[in-house]
């Protein structure tokens, strides 16, 4: 098993988009499923006193966070984001308890491939630069490799 | 700032005006929702807590039918039957058949309050869980952001009360958010925005202005204060109604028909409004307040339009469909259009609009707070008059405020100035909209008469028409730091025209919705005449029938009626101060930052004496039709028809109608003349102006004519001799009849002039008349002016006086006399139809049930009583039969007398014929109470004799009484003894 998630999106973060290191510093402490929900959705509702419905920045800890936790959760199964897992996310949410830092699978070929596929994918989506894009993909990649490197050394 | 001019078009500076000018009244507009809610929240419990004890109220009705009310009378009749519901014998019957309310007002009331506070204060702590807020301090690993927002903190003004400032890391728009409360605000920037701090610093800036702005306009408070008491209103008010009418819809066992479909929609219609109402006008308050927001961000540095899409400044106008779409849809949106936000940064004049919504929307708010509040059980007339000065108040300065601003931004743009006719217009329509659910007139889908509500538009559109001619008058001749004070005192006579209106409508006006009645012989007796009146009215009597019924007959004090005159004494004595500046005033200079050296204002107003001259005109005028109409009056047939000195009191009810005609008709002319001639400038005030000058000479030409009356020979009328004697101490109701037309006087002047006014066309035929502007520099001529002015407004102040005082009097009186004749008697006189046999069975029935059966049990027990101790005295041996009397009887004397008092405090027998009987057989038991009573001192066998006969007389005529009753053949007929 490799690291959390968090983890590895922020050091993508570091490299590709030191400005948004606050905003992954804010994830922490959040249930790693719910970070997932809010950041596919995004904007906020429209408020009372809100600046108004403003332009959606292209988050590069969005579109990683993204692609990570969509192939990692084909990876483990469908059945931990099933019904269940979102009871225990409930009910973890229910009792206050921290939520734990899920480690993420182990990345074959096959899933360094689908992770490179979808950051191309959604950056593209979030109206990114197409060279910024690729130069997001292979550093996600690199970065998920050196995970894998260091499991398969331990 | 280099960021904050990049890029921008340069402003048109005859356009640009800063939107301080004048306070936006959203403030009060907010306040008016907390009323509102307030108000709903009221009524809407006590139709919960009634809709639990109806079984009780179904039986109140009793207690109305015992009392005499005909139900085949109608609405009309029913709403005239208020004055029975003083008497005790009503308040006694109502306690034991409806629930005591009273109550509710003050459990509901702080019960509301403590949810709303209490959910006021969890909200900001909900929202941060909710939306997984973080703390800046935690997020901020550069160390730039907090410097970079403390340094914001203090541009925006508000170092003094820094907000929190969160962050949402989740959010990958730009936008930000401010929350929380009025003392302790938060802001919540979006993760997006915190990334443009270092990639846009320009949008990163405007974009926390802008919240900032939010706060240093005082804005969270009281936005969230709503949102607090809209949810509070929703779960504890709304939901259990809701939940309350559909269980009641499905356990009905009466049939649902289509023909009492209204009665469902009215239940269903104040709870939709109010809920309309709110989202609306919240909606609408904010849109202006993010525009306001805007403009106080871009005062303090704020790039403009940076932190707009780029799409903001696309202002191609689609087609008329797709327009109309979006404008529909934004009515809903808290946030105006992206395009209309940038515009208002180069020119402000969407929040200086006085457009329809606004005025709707108060005037909707106004309307459906008054139709609640005077349906509250227990309003008395004082709440009544209380409720609408406060309410009128409300409406008056929102939409007042929303006016002059709009025409100061016209004055100071050289724009078209408003009319007010449009803000009048919607203000009108939205007022009388909740009229039409008011439970009191409606047992149909409308009111009988809907086009009476027109009278309430009518002068919803007099008030804002004068508002916006006198804020004209007032702003282009206006010195000083501020117009706030101007504007404030320029509002006080709308505010007490639309008080008196409201008044005059929950008291007077609203049975004129259900239908049109008039009594001659009320009129009569109101200026003090008695005699019979005429089956067929003249002309004269019928016109007089239509001039009491409008706003502004009853001159009594606490009407407020002494509001009206001020609509032309208070321009007036403008006109007569007035000093045009020669160069600009502070707040001229203040309003319009941009210009270095602002020239003062153009539009110097007329001469005085161009608007009093048709005054004086329209004032003699009348002293001579007065003086026709006394010459007529004097060789008519009818006319001392009865012998010397005796006038027939319809004749003199037309001679007096006749006088008010001339004085309302003189009133009307002038000033429907003047709007038509002369300066084209400011009709209505020139015309209210030359009308209440025209009605104050008449007034005082009327006074002297019939002083002196008596001395004119043959034009003599109403005295043959030539003698000094106050006409008031020969008609005591006189001065009463002649203050009346001043107040209709005054409402038909206005709204002619403000008619003519409007349409420009008809002045074209006539050559435009010359007018001189007021003198800028001469003293002598201001001199002139000022003592001109202030002579006739002293004048007329005490004519106000003295009218309002007769009338207070009058009526103060009146109410000291009506012991014996109630005014519902008399009102109901000339309309109510015949009771037929079915109502007075009807009638009976429910007196019966109410009181009238316990009373009859309670004789037979006195009676039985009585015989209990007659039949021991007769069975005891003959010399016993006195000590054995003495000792049995006396003590059921007691209930002969408990039953006499509670009879007496009892309805009387709601037919006529019955009440006879009644009263007989009442008469009859006190004085076998009285026999009784004298018998238990020494008794003899005389005076034990005595009381038998007197029982059996009183049981006579209780029989008597009982066979009349059985006539109707009523199930609870008394038994027969």
């Amino acid at each position: 098993m490799g690291r959390a998630l968090l983890s590895v999106v922020r050091d993508v973060v570091i490299t590709n988009a030191p400005e948004e290191l606050p905003l992954v510093v804010g994830l922490n402490g959040l249930d790693d499923a719910e970070i997932g929900r809010r950041l596919a959705r995004g904007r906020t509702s429209d408020e009372p006193l809100g600046f108004g419905a403003g332009e959606v920045v292209a988050l590069v800890t969005s579109v990683v966070w993204m692609a990570i936790q969509t192939t990692a959760n084909e990876v483990v199964g469908a059945a931990a984001q099933g019904a269940f897992g979102r009871l225990r996310v409930t009910l973890r949410r229910m009792f206050r308890r921290t939520p734990s830092a899920a480690p993420l699978p182990h990345f074959g070929r096959r899933e360094l491939a689908e992770v490179h596929r979808r950051v191309l994918e959604l950056a593209r989506d979030a109206e990114m630069d197409p060279s910024r894009a690729a130069q997001l993909a292979d550093s996600v990649i690199s970065r998920l490799v050196l995970d894998t490197a260091g499991d398969s050394g331990e | 700032m280099s960021a904050a001019t990049a890029g921008e078009a340069p402003a048109d500076h005859s356009t640009v005006v800063d939107e301080r000018v004048l306070g936006s009244g959203t403030t009060l507009r907010f306040v008016l929702l907390l009323v509102l809610f307030a108000v709903g929240a009221l009524s809407m419990s006590l139709d919960l807590v009634n809709a639990f004890t109806y079984d009780r109220h179904a039986n109140a009705y009793l207690c109305y039918l015992a009392a005499g009310d005909n139900p085949a009378a109608g609405i009309q009749q029913q709403v005239l039957f208020s004055a029975p519901l003083d008497s005790d014998a009503m308040k006694d019957c109502l306690a034991r058949y409806t629930t005591n309310l009273s109550w509710v007002p003050f459990v509901v009331t702080p019960a509301l309050i403590a949810a709303g506070y209490g959910l006021y204060r969890v909200l900001p702590v909900w929202k941060q869980r909710r939306s997984r807020l973080v703390p800046l301090d935690g997020v901020d690993v550069f160390g730039t952001l907090r410097p970079l927002l403390d340094d914001l903190v203090a541009t925006a003004g508000i170092a003094g009360r820094p907000p929190r400032i969160l962050v949402n890391p989740t959010a990958a728009t730009t936008g930000a958010v401010v929350f929380g409360t009025s003392r302790r605000a938060t802001i919540s920037l979006d993760g997006g925005l915190l990334v443009k701090s270092r990639t846009d610093p320009a949008r990163f800036r405007a974009v926390v202005l802008h919240e900032l702005a939010h706060i240093y306009n005082s804005d969270v408070g009281i936005t969230y204060a709503t949102v607090a008491m809209w949810r509070t209103f929703l779960v504890l008010v709304l939901l259990p109604q809701i939940v309350t009418f559909a269980h009641g819809a499905a356990v009905s066992t009466v049939p649902t028909s289509w023909g009492r479909a209204y009665a469902y929609a009215h239940v269903i219609a104040q709870p939709f409004l109010i809920s309309l109402l709110v989202y609306l006008t919240r909606a609408d308050i904010l849109r202006t307040r993010e525009i306001h927001a805007d403009l106080t961000a871009a005062r303090r540095g704020a790039s403009r339009h940076s932190g707009f899409p780029a799409a903001a400044r696309n202002t191609a106008g689609p087609s008329y469909r797709v327009r109309a779409w979006a404008a529909f849809r934004q009515l809903w949106r808290t946030h105006p259009s992206w395009a209309i936000r940038h515009r208002s940064l180069t020119d402000p004049a969407p929040v200086f609009q006085s457009s329809a919504l606004p005025m709707f929307l108060t005037g909707a708010a106004t309307g459906m707070a008054s139709v609640r509040l005077h349906n509250l059980p227990g309003s008395s007339l004082l709440m009544i008059r209380v409720q609408a000065l406060l309410l009128a108040g409300l409406a008056m300065t929102i939409t007042g405020a929303l006016l002059w601003r709009a025409v100061a931004y016209a004055v100071l743009t050289g724009r078209r100035v408003p009319t007010g006719w449009n803000a009048g217009l919607w203000f009108g329509a939205g007022l009388i909209v909740p009229e039409m659910t008011d439970p009191l007139v409606n047992d149909r889908w409308l009111p009988t008469h809907p086009e009476a509500l027109l009278i309430l538009a009518a002068v919803c559109v007099l008030a804002l028409v004068w508002t916006a001619q006198y804020a004209e008058l007032r702003i282009r001749t206006a010195r000083g730091h501020t117009l706030r004070w101007a504007m404030l005192w320029g509002i006080a006579p709308p505010w007490l025209l639309l008080s008196y209106t409201l008044n005059w409508w929950n008291t007077d006006g609203l049975t004129l919705a259900t239908g049109w009645f008039y009594s001659t012989s009320v009129t009569l007796k109101a200026i003090g005449l008695t005699g019979v009146p005429t089956l067929h009215p003249s002309l004269p009597s019928q016109i007089d029938a239509v001039l009491f019924n409008l706003p502004g007959h009853n001159a009594a004090a606490d009407t407020l009626w002494w509001g009206l005159p001020l609509l032309w004494i208070v321009p007036l004595a403008l006109w007569g101060a007035v000093r045009p500046p020669l160069r600009a005033p502070a707040w001229l200079t203040r309003a319009r930052p941009q210009v270095p050296d602002p020239a003062p204002l153009p539009g110097v107003p007329p001469r005085l004496v161009h608007v009093l001259r048709p005054g004086l005109i329209g004032g003699a005028v009348c002293c001579t039709a007065l003086l026709l109409v006394m010459a007529v009056t004097a060789h008519s047939d009818t006319w001392f028809s009865a012998g010397p000195d005796r006038v027939p009191a319809a004749a003199m009810l037309d001679y007096l109608t006749e006088i008010k005609l001339v004085l309302c008709g003189t009133g009307v002319l002038t000033a429907a003349v003047v709007a038509v001639r002369g300066d084209s400038r400011y009709p209505l005030l020139r015309g209210l102006i030359a009308a209440g000058v025209a009605t104050l000479t008449g007034t005082v030409g009327e006074w002297v004519l019939r002083t002196a009356d008596g001395c004119f020979g043959p034009l003599n009328v109403e005295r043959t001799f030539c003698r000094w004697e106050n006409p008031a101490d020969t008609w005591p109701g006189i001065p009463i009849a002649l203050g009346q037309p001043l107040g209709p006087a005054l409402v038909l002047a206005g709204l002619t002039a403000a008619a003519l006014g409007a349409f420009p066309s008809l002045r074209r035929s006539r050559a435009e008349v010359k007018t001189e502007a007021i003198a800028k520099t001469s003293r002598r001529a201001q001199l002139a002016r000022r003592l001109t002015a202030s002579a006739i407004v002293t004048a007329a102040l005490l004519q106000v006086a003295t009218v309002t005082a007769q009338a207070t009097i009058a009526v103060a009186t009146s109410h000291d006399t009506s012991t014996t004749v109630s005014a519902s008697d008399l009102w109901a006189e000339d309309t109510t139809p015949r009771v037929s046999v079915e109502t007075a069975r009807l009638q009976l029935l429910a007196w019966a049930r109410v009181g009238g059966v316990d009373l009859f049990s309670q004789t037979v027990a006195a009676r039985n009583d009585l015989r209990k101790g007659f039949e021991a005295a007769l069975d005891a041996p003959p010399a016993d039969f006195l000590s054995v009397y003495a000792a049995q009887v006396p003590q059921t004397c007691g209930g002969f007398s408990a039953l006499v008092r509670k009879a007496r405090a009892f309805f009387p027998v709601p037919v006529a014929e019955g009440q006879h009987l009644w009263t007989q057989f009442l008469e009859r038991f006190e004085s076998t109470y009285e026999a009784c009573e004298a018998s238990t001192q020494n008794p003899t066998f005389a005076k034990a004799d005595t009381v038998n006969i007197s029982l059996s007389r009183a049981i006579d005529a209780y029989n008597a009484f009982h066979r009349w009753a059985s006539r109707f053949e009523a199930p609870t007929a008394p038994p027969r003894q």
